[in-house]
């Protein structure tokens, strides 16, 4: 019989086993725990993330997950609790056994107030389910409590000083500050316990799969980085558009508005990852540091010139989906005479070689015509018009890059028209996510917390970036909240948003995408 | 919509005829395609079982489909064109066809195969036949695909196709390949590897004396064997036996067991300890015993579906190195 020849038991990993195998289990023993844990959040995200990395036999053997809020529950009531959000919100269904139980024996509940140090209490995991000192706190909490938290986690000794014998991290949902100034506060506080390297400030629209293909759309291919610049590119818009109201957030969203709630994070982000420069490496902090670069690039707006720079709008009611729905000041804890925003559009310049004189038109709004997020490259005017007459109908290029509801690429680009005449017309060349890969996408939040557990910041928001975004809306807020709109609400529901916005395109030939 | 036209009983074909009548299906609309998917089938046990599974890969990924029906008395064309059924695919209509190839010489097989292709895209062969490569078709083809996928486990002849295989597939070819069987793996590989990941248990590697494997077919129980070995550095001494670098024997026990296509366990035991994996319910349980016992867990049974798995063939990685070194392994079992 022949013999093999004895191979290289190698691998990266240290395992020969591991060799060629795309597994993506977290390695270090971890407890993860959640503040705010019988909030919204963590019954439609957070707890089914958590569940279905389970499912995926992401999470590393030894691990722990503990809710901490003041609903009152054991930690039986915890785990009904959460297999119900979990049946109903999970993409994977039903929770079911032996997974379930196996799963549930790894989560606890703590019941009581956040300023109550006996609640801080980690050490029976750690013997128990040997999560080895290694922790992931994660704050999805009313903004207002994540100062008093962060103290306690130092007062109770679970900050990363007194952890010598693993690591602590911490994930911030946002809003990360309310403005320039309780943003700076905020990181004032937190940094007195964590460092930057410690905290992950969690932007759920980075761990969206269409928006880490931007990178890849660009610095993956050959033919699009060299029209990417001032020379071809005459405009770009970004989208952010919601169908549904405020919903049950009417509370938070009269201390907050669109500017606040989307453009200065989510949008704001997009924008980086389409304006940047090529990133050195792959690595969390030199792409952080070419977003924050192009952040400082951004030209500030003149507040005397704002409604040049910036729009606001509010919605009335109207009809979605053929059903009637209410205003905004109609809605549940709404004040009746709000001037909160659900409607920013935001025209932004980056003062850089590559940007110069390209605007930038950022939009998001709630009750609009349509869901739909999407970033669109519009590129110049072709220089000469060879083909006579029909050279009117040719439009500008313009590649898409489509976030959701559909996720994608589409490219249009001029065609003749088959016959006798040469006539132009626009065509679309489109790739679509589901088509070309096959593959559903995991949940932003799955992706984020995973890597969290890991350490990878690439997708979370460094302060700096943070702070320059504030930056860049807070002239347009303090202008918004000095001026009232005495015209709100100015769009009904249902619609492309505010006639105002139209204010902002310079070249009468540009306006916004229909929604 | 699917639009059948012909069903006609002609000994060869006008494939510009087969053009023109795609034409006519999609009623003037556009066509698109992300790949030509050929598919090959000669055993009517499996035919209706690919062939489900093949259109619906084509509905995903839009393709120009070519369906070579080799199966005694099949003979004649049927050109389809349809819209995708999948979820937010954009209504562009797919193409296909049924070429009735039985009692067709294999160049003028693989001449037809030819003219239908679109050009510059990739082309992507499921070779779904007890024969493998004892055939002129398989070779013709092979010319002009760059990936080749077939399915090792549940043939008739089973181990034999995969000896063939293996022997034909060692030296290096310029087409991917993609081995259901082995695909199907790798759940159980992650699941093995698992046991050994803590640092600690490195050295419990180099102590393995025994394997045993129970599988519903061979495939499935030589390839995990040939990859223990592989990854490992032992030498094949005879079917049921390798060999470390040290010169220990390690016992290799194959039982079929259950359904065809399925692990039902795998059992690793040093002198000291035993690693079990067996399939309960819809999980699998992992359980350590003796000097490194552990606490039985369960982890989900990863059963990816056979149109998953091809979807992932065409997909996946042109070279798998892992592969072609536990096929190597598997073909010096199979000697």
């Amino acid at each position: 019989m022949a013999q093999t020849v004895p191979r290289s038991a190698s691998s990266s990993d240290g395992n020969p086993l591991r060799a060629g195998l795309s597994t993506n289990r977290i390695k270090d023993p971890c407890n993860v725990i959640f503040f705010g844990a019988s909030g919204d959040l963590m019954k439609r995200m957070l707890m089914p993330a958590m569940y279905n990395l389970r499912l995926g036999d992401v999470l590393p053997v030894k691990y722990g997950i503990v809710g901490f809020s003041r609903t009152e529950w054991d930690d039986d009531g915890f785990r009904k609790e959460m297999k119900a959000s979990i049946d109903e919100f999970s993409r994977s269904g039903e929770a079911k056994d032996p997974l379930w139980s196996d799963f549930a024996k790894h989560v606890s509940y703590v019941s009581g107030d956040f300023d109550d140090p006996k609640c801080y209490v980690l050490e029976r995991n750690d013997s128990e389910l040997g999560t080895e000192h290694n922790r992931l706190f994660y704050l999805s909490t009313p903004p207002g409590l994540f100062t008093k938290i962060v103290d306690m986690l130092d007062e109770a000794g679970l900050g990363p000083r007194d952890n010598q014998g693993g690591w602590t991290r911490i994930i911030v949902e946002k809003p990360f500050g309310t403005d320039l100034a309780s943003a700076r506060a905020l990181q004032s506080e937190i940094t007195k316990v964590f460092e930057e390297r410690h905290v992950y400030r969690i932007d759920h629209y980075l761990g969206k799969e269409p928006v880490q293909d931007i990178m890849a759309l660009r610095f993956a291919n050959v033919i699009f980085e060299p029209i990417w610049n001032r020379r071809y590119i005459e405009s770009v818009q970004i989208t952010a558009a919601e169908t549904v109201g405020v919903e049950h957030r009417g509370g938070y969203y009269e201390t907050s508005g669109a500017l606040r709630d989307m453009i200065q994070n989510h949008v704001i982000n997009l924008f980086a990852l389409v304006a940047m420069e090529p990133p050195v490496s792959a690595d969390a902090d030199s792409i952080r540091d070419e977003k924050m670069k192009v952040l400082r690039a951004l030209r500030p707006i003149d507040p005397d010139q704002l409604v040049h720079y910036a729009a606001r709008g509010q919605y009335a009611a109207g009809t979605i989906n053929a059903q009637a729905v209410p205003g905004y000041r109609e809605e549940p804890d709404v004040n009746p005479k709000s001037n909160v925003e659900t409607f920013a559009a935001v025209k932004l310049y980056v003062d850089s070689w590559r940007w110069a004189g390209v605007p930038f038109y950022l939009r998001s709004g709630k009750r609009l015509a349509g869901k739909l997020s999407e970033i669109a490259i519009r590129f110049k005017d072709i220089p000469h018009r060879l083909f006579g007459e029909s050279s009117d109908d040719i439009e500008h290029n313009t590649l898409v890059m489509k976030i959701q509801p559909e996720e994608g690429v589409s490219l249009r680009f001029s065609a003749k028209v088959p016959g006798p005449k040469m006539h132009i017309r626009s065509v679309s060349m489109d790739f679509n996510y589901g088509t070309g890969f096959g593959v559903v996408s995991a949940p932003a939040y799955e992706r984020l917390i995973g890597d969290a557990m890991r350490g990878d910041a690439t997708l979370f928001t460094r302060w700096d970036a943070v702070e320059a975004a504030w930056e860049a809306v807070t002239p347009i807020l303090e202008r918004w909240l000095m001026l009232k709109d005495t015209s709100f609400p100015n769009y009904a529901a249902g619609s492309q948003g505010p006639v105002s916005a139209d204010a902002l395109f310079d070249d009468e030939d540009d306006g916004w995408r229909r929604i | 919509m699917e639009a059948n036209l012909t069903a006609s009983a002609a000994p060869a074909f006008d494939t510009e005829a087969i053009r023109l009548k795609w034409r006519e299906a999609r009623g003037g609309k556009p066509s698109t395609a992300t790949m030509n998917f050929v598919v090959y089938v000669e055993n009517e046990r499996y035919r209706d079982w690919v062939f489900e599974r093949a259109w619906r890969i084509a509905d995903k990924h839009p393709s120009r489909m070519i369906m070579l029906d080799a199966i005694k008395g099949h003979h004649g064309t049927k050109v389809t064109a349809h819209e995708p059924q999948h979820e937010n695919a954009p209504q562009i209509f797919w193409e296909g066809v049924e070429l009735g190839v039985d009692g067709i010489r294999a160049p003028l097989r693989v001449q037809f195969v030819e003219a239908l292709l679109v050009k510059d895209i990739p082309n992507v062969l499921w070779w779904a036949a007890d024969r493998l490569f004892a055939s002129e078709t398989f070779a013709g083809l092979l010319k002009i695909v760059e990936h080749v996928i077939l399915d090792s486990s549940g043939t008739d002849t089973e181990p034999n196709a995969l000896r063939e295989f293996s022997s034909f597939f060692t030296g290096k070819q310029p087409v991917a390949l993609g081995d259901l069987a082995w695909m199907r793996l790798d759940p159980w590989r992650d699941v093995i590897a698992q046991f050994f990941d803590d640092p600690s248990m490195r050295d419990e590697l180099s102590a393995i004396r025994r394997i045993a494997i129970s599988s519903g077919s061979d495939s499935e129980m030589l390839y995990l064997g040939g990859w223990l070995a592989s990854r490992l550095g032992w030498t094949v001494r005879d079917t049921s036996t390798f060999v470390d670098g040290r010169g220990s024997v390690i016992s290799f026990e194959r039982k079929r067991a259950g359904d065809i296509r399925r692990v039902q366990s795998v059992r690793l035991e040093t002198a000291t300890s035993a690693y079990a994996a067996h399939v309960e319910g819809e999980t699998v349980a992992l359980e350590v015993t003796g000097r490194f016992a552990r606490a039985k867990r369960h982890v989900p049974l990863q059963a990816i579906d056979n149109t998953s798995l091809v979807e992932r063939a065409i997909l996946g990685e042109r070279t798998d190195e892992i592969f072609m070194e536990a096929l190597a392994t598997v073909g010096d079992l199979l000697k």
